[in-house]
């Protein structure tokens, strides 16, 4: 059997000169610069920027010139009321969204994990809301919600109601309209990874459980649920990095309206940045809006380990 | 052969080319709102005429001014003519961010024709610190529209006060016929903000009356507090979506005859007034808004767009030629068919718009009169920072969580602050 050079161990033939450790280095820095390249110009270079900004006083109002601040936008951050108003709302969208998405993907997701006739074409259609801009799904659910022409008002009336929700226009329910417009959006989501993770557990669990005299809610609890876990907390993960960054629906919908009911933080920093053009202060809430997300993910990720 | 063929070739070629130059010798980027839109139609005429072709770009008006913002503050000229409204005039002229217009209106004056541009609406748009900084294209005049048809068979005379409004929108007020006595906006934001502004402004108020030696707002003043106060009670006699409404909103809840008033720009009574679009269409009254009280001076609110050239472009020339086009008098009276809105005194007499449009006399007769007031939303860089917090403030004193002087005089302190912080006066 004929054997490679490479595989002689101790070989002196098979060791690489000192001219061949220098190329496959030089090979190897070649192969990761175009990723390096792009992470630098993406992510790094960006965020490098976006820390540099929140020391600066920049009002594009103003001046177009930027001017030192030192620590000035961090302590208006730390005095800004209506901005951790603005955090705690976020927190309040951000987990009932998930609470929500997690029980009704599981759910569909273990109504769809069937041979049925049709599924296919069914799981395709449920991925729809997903491929819709939240943009425009926000108009979409405007409408739907608006008291004088929307659908919905008109089936609440229609099933003996004497009166429809204000959805929109009254700050108690507003925030449920933006998360109910959130839930429908990106259940599909969670049912895609869901149902991903229950294809790969085996029957045999199941059956065996089964002959042990185990229920379906035994099963499902004892089993299913501990399977799906690292699925679980990466969708969570996932859908916890955009809930936080709700800004698209909320924008059409309500405009953070009415009153300040669902002023999230991210339209917060829209609207410092993009309408009053603060540049300086606007990347400072970015930056903590950025620290919080990238917190939670590792807690989260932290968490899955140690279940694991 | 090859080389009979490459010449053929290259004469196809240059012939091209010099046709191409000829036909399209220059080119100018123009960015603007929906309002410009109405021009796409037009255009090819313009361009056959100048040979400069017009890459026309639209835009929702939030991106308008961030992606005119980044250009002009870049220094750079990606959009050689830009739409400006209102209330970015001081902002665009005090940071030279638009080139000054008055030499090139003197070479051309015969052409520009200023005096038939009405002067509420040259200065209000286009003039900051005795220079001119655009022209205009639209000018919106705030009017109470009303339904005729209504009010007459109500034997309700046209409303002066805000007590009439009052009046007039609870007897109109019919749940069982889903017919409302008004609707104002009063989403939070712009839409409640500036159209409470308006509504203060045509009762004789006026947010900076001391401006520019002090820029202490009046929210404080007993107008301010009637004023508020009437606007929230006309909520009682609206649709109850109307806390949510955008003036979007408003418009189409006229349209579809479900409200007997609106007080709105003319650029939406002109949506009430079409026929195609409108269910009420040949039942539109309209008049003054309202005053506090019988006797008080009436005031127009104004507001509108006029185009401006960047400063940093070298297609001065073509772009100076289309806004010479845009503002013409033959353009604006085709536009003013479609939009209702045209700058021009010429315009605005022609007898077909007037009859399309009837209060476009009213609106003439008001510029002869100086009642028309440009100001009532402050045309300075901190405005959209001001109209933020007091459309909040509004918007809680509508929604009932804070009364009508709490909701102003916390506007009142946290709009002294914004436009301190800003750098300007503020004495009171």
């Amino acid at each position: 059997m004929p054997v490679s050079d490479t595989t002689l161990a101790g070989s002196s033939a098979s060791r690489p000169s000192f001219q061949g450790i220098g190329i496959a280095r030089a090979t190897y820095w070649w192969f990761l610069a175009p990723a390096t390249t792009l992470a630098v110009l993406l992510v790094i270079l960006p965020l490098v920027a976006l820390i540099v900004m929140t020391f600066l006083r920049w009002n594009l109002t103003e001046s177009p010139i930027p001017a030192f601040a030192g620590v000035d936008n961090y302590l208006r951050l730390f005095a800004d009321g209506a901005f951790w108003a603005s955090v705690g709302r976020t927190l309040v969208f951000t987990a009932e969204s998930i609470i929500l998405q997690l029980a009704l993907g599981i759910a569909i997701a273990v109504l769809f994990n069937r041979d049925w006739f049709g599924m296919g074409v069914i799981r395709a259609l449920f991925l729809a809301p997903m491929m819709v801009a939240p943009i425009f799904a926000g108009m979409i659910w405007r409408l739907l919600f608006s008291d004088d022409f929307g659908l919905i008002r008109y089936v609440i009336l229609l099933l003996g109601f004497e009166q429809a929700p204000l959805w929109l226009g009254d700050p108690n329910i507003a925030l449920q309209a933006v998360i109910i417009v959130n839930v429908w959006q990106w259940t599909a989501f969670v049912v895609l990874f869901i149902l991903a993770g229950l294809q790969v557990i085996s029957p045999d669990l199941y059956e065996a459980a089964t002959i042990d005299g185990a229920g379906p809610w035994t099963r499902f609890w004892k089993i299913t649920i501990p399977l799906l876990s690292p699925i679980i907390i990466a969708v969570i993960i996932f859908r916890a990095i955009d809930a936080m960054k709700v800004l698209d629906i909320v924008y059409v919908l309500t405009a953070g309206g009415p009153g300040n009911s669902t002023e999230t933080v991210s339209y917060r920093v829209y609207q410092t940045g993009i309408t009053f053009f603060e540049l300086g202060y606007a990347s400072t809430m970015a930056l903590f809006v950025l620290l919080t997300v990238f917190v939670m993910a590792y807690l989260l990720l932290l968490a899955g380990r140690k279940r694991s | 052969m090859q080389t009979r063929l490459s010449k053929i070739a290259a004469i196809g070629l240059a012939a091209l080319m010099a046709g191409v130059g000829a036909v399209h010798a220059e080119n100018i980027v123009v960015t603007g709102v929906s309002s410009f839109k109405l021009i796409e139609d037009l255009l090819p005429e313009f361009e056959e005429q100048s040979g400069i072709d017009v890459d026309l770009q639209i835009l929702p008006y939030p991106q308008l001014r961030q992606n005119s913002m980044a250009d002009l503050v870049g220094g750079t000229a990606n959009s050689d003519v830009y739409m400006q409204d209102i209330t970015w005039l001081g902002e665009w002229a005090t940071n030279g961010y638009v080139r000054p217009l008055d030499d090139l209106i003197e070479r051309d004056s015969a052409e520009v024709d200023l005096d038939d541009i009405l002067p509420g609406a040259f200065d209000s748009l286009s003039k900051w610190d005795g220079k001119t900084w655009s022209m205009p294209f639209g000018a919106y005049y705030f009017l109470m529209y009303y339904r005729s048809d209504l009010f007459d068979k109500a034997g309700i005379a046209p409303p002066k006060t805000f007590a009439d409004i009052t009046a007039a929108a609870d007897k109109l007020t019919d749940p069982s016929a889903n017919l409302w006595g008004i609707a104002m906006p009063y989403r939070r934001g712009t839409p409640i903000a500036s159209w409470f502004l308006a509504t203060y402004t045509g009762a004789g108020g006026r947010l900076l009356p001391d401006a520019p030696q002090d820029f202490t707002p009046s929210l404080d003043t007993p107008l301010a507090l009637d004023t508020l106060t009437a606007y929230l009670k006309w909520l009682e006699d609206a649709p109850s979506g109307a806390i949510d409404y955008h003036w979007n909103d408003q418009t189409v809840a006229m349209q579809t005859g479900r409200i007997a008033m609106a007080g709105t720009f003319s650029i939406n009574g002109t949506e009430f007034a079409k026929p195609d679009v409108s269910l009420v269409s040949d039942a539109i009254g309209y008049t003054y808004m309202p005053v506090a009280k019988e006797g008080d001076p009436n005031t127009i609110p104004f507001g509108g767009w006029a185009v401006a050239i960047n400063a940093n472009t070298d297609k001065v020339e073509p772009a100076w030629k289309f806004i010479k086009w845009v503002s013409s008098p033959d353009v604006q009276r085709r536009l003013g068919a479609l939009n209702g809105t045209p700058m021009r005194s010429s315009a605005m007499s022609d007898p077909d718009l007037q009859k399309m449009y009837p209060w476009l006399p009213f609106i003439l007769d008001a510029e002869e009169a100086g009642i028309v007031y440009p100001d009532y939303r402050p045309r300075y860089p901190f405005y959209p920072k001001v109209e933020e917090a007091l459309g909040l403030e509004l918007n809680r004193a509508a929604l009932g969580e804070i009364t009508a002087e709490e909701a102003l005089s916390n506007a009142q302190s946290e709009i002294k602050k914004i436009i301190s912080d800003a750098g300007y006066p503020v004495k009171g």
